[in-house]
């Protein structure tokens, strides 16, 4: 009795996550352009979302955005939390502290106060303040991904490394980061997806020229939003998805290794 | 001929306030087994990190053949270490591991490849270069944290309680296989460890260290034989550390009455000291007439002899006998005649 209670409530709980995403899904195929009306299976909305050079431009924004600021955040995020693993017991409180008002800090907050920054320091809006602010919030979430493999990381090895010969920067590169790893692609992913779903930050911090997807739709809902919008979302959907199963493959492989 | 290969000046080492070495000195001499040994926390550890370019000391200097390196990095000290743990890089197999040194040192791959099958042999584990260190036993993973310390040729090998984590009998047989590998190779041992039997068994030379001092310095026997105080003298071997009385011309009494030989030059008429008598030197069972009377506490079957614990006037004696004793029986015990070693503290 009880397992198939919790059978129900564990679909009940999957449908509720994933019917939006789901409806989406269905009516990128619809015929029709108005969400409420089935007008017949069709593909035309992925057709014609190759031709929409706007949408592509938009896409191809996000997609730079994300992977600069993917790139540049873990590497920046990975040696941050390499340095404060090594930090003093109340350092490194103080830093990590500081490290989580980055996360929990609101997006509005973020966006406004890095737009307030980059017109204090007379910078040119556009991909450059893109850029900052993408890595800036992501930097906190590579950090916190990558601490925890460093508390599992044995210090003896990076001493054996040191004793061995191997000078400071060696061993970061063949000692620490390749034991840290599974921590850096955790981290990466997460800043490529925030940056690629996030709106307010880059609402406030683009520039003319410079429209990533988020923007792309948000003005475009004004005019309603064209099914265009379901069949690219359903497509980037397949790319994470796809992403993410590989990732969690690749895990389970590593861990059976251990075993 | 022997030479001086490293030489510790004066090293101290504090963690905040807590002194984790005070004044430490010593020197090693090439080619020698050396034993570093102390209770867990007494900062034998720290020495060794020290040595090995880990840790800094806060005072004092260390000389490496003949050259003050106290301030050379880790890196450049031509001396490697066996930690505890054996510290593998478990991303790496064995080839990988035991090769990290050399491919530093940018040798050529066939160096490397003739040079890493070499130490597999010397620590008997040809055809293990393909095998992930995670899945190798303690044991082996022991031989891996070893010739991988080896690779680079280091002139000093530091193994910090290398045989720790092993049972007692594969710690029995690397002990064998670590003083063959030490004699052939002529490498300088610095071995730390807690274990006394180790000490006794391995060293040429133990340094018995209690709260970040060195308390004695000298060659197993040495040791064993005249400990510095009581400390040393209980932390190797087994022994009875009893009050005694210095007489004169080389006699002390224990237990008020009983006389025993000793060497008492240094020590003054009518002074307390304490006698160190082991129980192989007591003997329960006695049938002279002038033997103490002892309260048995245990008797423990050994094999060839029983060994008896027993209470006189509140005073704790180890001894051995032919025969078993019952808990609470008395029994009457001579110490053999020897001349045995006092100590002040």
């Amino acid at each position: 009795m009880r397992r198939i209670f919790g059978r129900i409530y564990t679909y009940m709980l999957l449908i509720f996550l994933y019917a939006p995403v789901i409806i989406m899904a269905v009516y990128s195929f619809n015929e029709s352009r108005t969400s409420k009306i089935w007008g017949g299976f069709s593909l035309k909305w992925y057709i014609s979302l190759f031709s929409n050079k706007q949408i592509l431009t938009a896409l191809t924004h996000t997609l730079i955005i994300a992977a600069v600021a993917m790139i540049i955040s873990t590497i920046i995020g990975t040696l941050a939390a390499v340095g404060i693993s090594g930090l003093g017991k109340y350092s490194k409180k103080t830093i990590m502290a500081i490290n989580y008002l980055g996360i929990i800090n609101p997006d509005i907050i973020i966006g406004v106060s890095l737009m307030l920054l980059f017109t204090f320091m007379d910078l040119n809006f556009g991909f450059l303040t893109m850029f900052i602010s993408h890595i800036t919030f992501c930097i906190p979430f590579v950090v916190i991904s990558v601490m925890p493999v460093i508390k599992k990381l044995n210090t003896n090895t990076i001493n054996a490394a040191y004793d061995l010969g191997a000078k400071p920067l060696y061993t970061l590169r063949k000692v620490i980061i390749p034991q840290i790893r599974p921590g850096i692609i955790t981290g990466a992913l997460l800043a490529f997806t925030l940056s690629l779903d996030d709106f307010v930050v880059s609402f406030f911090t683009t520039g003319s020229g410079v429209t990533n997807l988020s923007i792309y739709v948000y003005t475009s809902a004004r005019r309603g939003i064209s099914p265009e919008i379901n069949a690219l979302s359903v497509l980037m959907l397949t790319v994470v998805f796809t992403l993410l199963v590989a990732v969690n493959l690749r895990m389970l492989k590593t861990e059976r290794k251990t075993k | 001929m022997t030479s001086t290969i490293l030489k510790l000046e004066n090293i101290s080492k504090y963690y905040g306030n807590k002194k984790a070495l005070t004044n430490i000195e010593w020197e090693a001499e090439e080619g020698k087994f050396i034993t570093v040994l102390g209770p867990s926390g007494c900062g034998k550890s720290t020495m060794l990190s020290i040595i090995a370019g880990l840790e800094r000391p806060d005072t004092g200097k260390i000389i490496f053949e003949g050259i003050d390196i106290t301030h050379t990095p880790a890196y450049s000290r031509a001396i490697n270490t066996v930690f505890q743990d054996y510290a593998l890089f478990t991303h790496l197999n064995v080839y990988e591991n035991i090769a990290f040194s050399l491919k530093i040192k940018k040798l050529s791959a066939s160096q490397i490849k003739k040079r890493v099958s070499a130490l597999l042999e010397t620590v008997s584990l040809s055809g293990y270069e393909k095998r992930d260190v995670r899945t190798l036993s303690g044991g082996e993973q022991q031989r891996v944290a070893i010739a991988r310390a080896l690779a680079n040729e280091p002139k000093l090998l530091l193994l910090d309680e290398p045989l720790s984590a092993l049972d007692l009998k594969l710690r029995k047989e690397m002990q064998r296989e670590l003083k063959a590998l030490q004699k052939a190779t002529k490498i300088t041992f610095v071995y730390v460890t807690h274990d006394q039997n180790e000490a006794l068994s391995l060293s040429d030379d133990i340094i018995v260290i209690n709260k970040g001092s060195i308390l004695q310095k000298a060659p197993p026997d040495e040791i064993y034989a005249k400990p510095v105080n009581s400390f040393a003298a209980q932390f190797i071997g087994d022994g009875n550390i009893l009050n005694s009385v210095v007489m004169d011309n080389g006699r002390a009494k224990v237990f008020g009455t009983a006389i025993i030989n000793c060497e008492t030059s240094g020590f003054k008429k009518d002074e307390t000291a304490y006698a160190l008598i082991r129980p192989e030197n007591v003997y329960f069972g006695s049938a002279k007439e002038n033997s103490l009377t002892a309260k048995v506490i245990s008797s423990i079957f050994k094999g060839e002899y029983y060994e008896i614990t027993a209470d006189l006037n509140g005073e704790r004696i180890k001894g051995r006998s032919e025969k078993a004793f019952e808990a609470g029986q008395s029994a009457k015990f001579e110490f053999k005649d020897e001349i045995y070693h006092l100590m002040r503290s």
